[in-house]
């Protein structure tokens, strides 16, 4: 088996508690998306503003529309239009309600522990190439935050609907930045194997689905069998729709913790990048919550590395150079607050609402909208400095 | 002199760049001109009917709005999405009135709505509510009414969610400002 060089360490320790486990998902680090990658090598051919009216097509119309554009896109729009068997809109309401009804801690969550850990592993070389995260952060932040509200919205993973589209999106963005830095001097293929890999995004789902609901529930949230069960089926769609590998693709929770300690157990000590890019994430949150004073996104910074030291853990704060923080308390502290709330407005008549009311003007507020819809320009350069802004 | 222009779809001919449809009206009559960005226009004497592509083809919008018995009417069918609904908003900025205070969206024909969709209603009941208006969905099917209840709009939009308006609290909280 070819093991990139950055791996030879982590597996060979990771095969002693998960022999299988450690193959499958080392093998994959050499591993892109077949079928997109393929797209993208055909599109390489073609004007950029061809490819983006395909694309746009594509997503928006369906393969029918696509009349001059290669096989390869039709069949692959054509393939993203399929439903399996094992997913049901109707069926997963819970997950939706879930999702909503504790959004403010579920992305609390999402940014303070689940981005940060993702962002320990070779993940980070992506992201601190390309500058995709350092350069447009807040846009980045963004972007991620309106694609789990698309997803989690009722048949928001529909065909056509604004989570299938993103999901979407989000894979052939993925490819066409994996050819790029394929092909980019500054990627090493040997040491790292492939970038974007379907190791990675296989992990990046299992922390955005099964590690993001233990860690929102270290911050007062509680979920109930089938929410969980909901959450992790929308997520696997998701995944699906995104080009994980079907043998990575992961069905419950503990497959996804599986996933996830092996993954982590795999993937070399964090470096350079991880520290840039945890700090990077942070610092960008105040300003995606719209705060402009300096002195207020600092306090908010700070706020969130120790909650972020506090779901991490001492030894991975200290690693990724947070600031040296007590913790005491403050989990507790969180719970009790989000609890406490919950529990006043179930009680409180008309509370309920409008704090689900407020919370989705949150949501809102800090997702990316464009009256123009969504782009479908992809990256053309590795380095994002270099690629055209998108007029929002 | 234009009174007024809507763009209400986009369209791709073969391999020619996609263009929209652009409604003008003036004085009464109205006109859709595809556009290609100004390389070249020509116009269709067409009645105020929109073109949109989306979810497998071209679609007919049929955004349009009745005032009946002091309440103004308006159906929505489709989808209401990152496509819809800016032009959606759009339309509602153009159309609605001052004194349209008591609005009903018509949603048996609706069959999804994205977080965009849930914005513009989201920026109509800010614009109605203050003033003492209200607004109400009917007939939404099951992922619409889910969706709408899970953003937190269910008691300003779903008749049968704003109960509460008949009781002491609910009589208040007409006249909290929505933040």
């Amino acid at each position: 088996m070819d093991v990139p060089t950055a791996y030879a360490d982590g597996w060979a320790r990771a095969r002693v508690g998960d022999k299988a486990g450690a193959d499958r998902y080392v093998r994959h680090t050499t591993v892109g998306d077949p079928q997109a990658d393929a797209v993208m090598e055909v599109l390489a051919r073609f004007p950029e503003m061809a490819v983006s009216r395909w694309l746009q097509l594509g997503v928006e119309s369906g393969p029918e529309a696509l009349t001059d554009a290669p096989d390869e896109l039709r069949a692959f729009f054509s393939d993203s239009r399929h439903v399996p068997e094992w997913f049901d809109s109707s069926k997963v309401v819970a997950g939706n309600r879930a999702f909503f009804a504790h959004s403010e801690m579920i992305l609390g969550a999402f940014v303070a522990a689940v981005l940060i850990e993702g962002f320990t592993t070779l993940i980070s070389k992506s992201f601190s190439i390309t500058g995709r995260l350092v350069d447009q952060g807040v846009r980045r932040l963004q972007q991620n935050n309106r694609h789990l509200v698309e997803i989690f919205l009722p048949g928001g993973l529909e065909p056509g609907a604004d989570g299938w589209k993103l999901s979407v999106r989000i894979r052939l963005m993925h490819a066409r930045v994996r050819r790029l830095l394929l092909a980019s001097p500054e990627w090493d293929a040997a040491a790292w194997g492939v970038p974007l890999s379907a190791a990675h995004t296989a992990l990046a789902t299992s922390l955005f689905s099964a590690v993001l609901l233990r860690r929102a529930e270290a911050l007062g949230v509680i979920f109930t069998l089938s929410e969980r069960d909901a959450f992790m089926s929308i997520w696997r769609r998701s995944a699906q729709l995104m080009g994980v590998a079907p043998e990575l693709l992961i069905r419950d929770e503990t497959e996804a913790w599986r996933l996830y300690e092996v993954g982590m157990r795999c993937e070399p000590p964090l470096g350079v990048e991880s520290v840039q890019l945890a700090h990077a994430l942070i610092h960008s949150a105040p300003v995606v919550s719209g705060i402009t004073q300096p002195a207020e996104r600092q306090a908010l910074a700070s706020l969130i590395f120790k909650v972020s030291r506090a779901l991490i853990g001492d030894s991975l704060a200290d690693q990724l150079q947070f600031p040296a923080q007590s913790t005491r308390g403050v989990l507790w502290s969180l719970r009790w607050k989000y609890r406490t709330a919950r529990v006043l407005s179930r009680w409180v008549p008309g509370m309920a609402d409008r704090r689900r009311h407020k919370h989705f003007g949150r949501l809102l507020d800090v997702s990316l909208y464009s009256e123009r819809g969504i782009s479908y320009q992809l990256a053309q350069h590795v380095h994002a400095e270099q690629d055209p802004v998108v007029p929002r | 002199m234009l009174d007024r222009t809507i763009i209400v779809g986009e369209y791709a001919v073969g391999s020619r760049k996609a263009g929209r449809f652009v409604l003008e009206e003036s004085a009464g009559r109205h006109r859709l001109w595809p556009t290609t960005s100004g390389i070249w226009d020509f116009h269709f004497g067409l009645v105020t009917v929109g073109l949109l592509r989306h979810g497998g083809g071209m679609a007919l919008i049929s955004w349009n709005l009745r005032r009946e018995n002091g309440r103004t009417v308006i159906p929505l069918d489709g989808v209401l999405d990152s496509v819809t609904g800016p032009d959606f908003g759009r339309f509602l900025e153009a159309e609605l009135r001052v004194d349209d205070m008591d609005i009903v969206l018509e949603a048996s024909g609706l069959r999804l709505i994205s977080s965009a969709g849930l914005r513009e209603l989201l920026k109509l009941i800010k614009r109605v509510t203050p003033l003492g208006g209200k607004v109400v969905v009917v007939g939404g099917q099951e992922l619409v009414v889910e969706a709408i209840k899970i953003a937190g709009l269910g008691a300003f939009l779903l008749a049968a969610d704003s109960g509460e308006a008949t009781t002491v609290w609910g009589r208040m909280r007409r006249f909290i400002t929505l933040p």
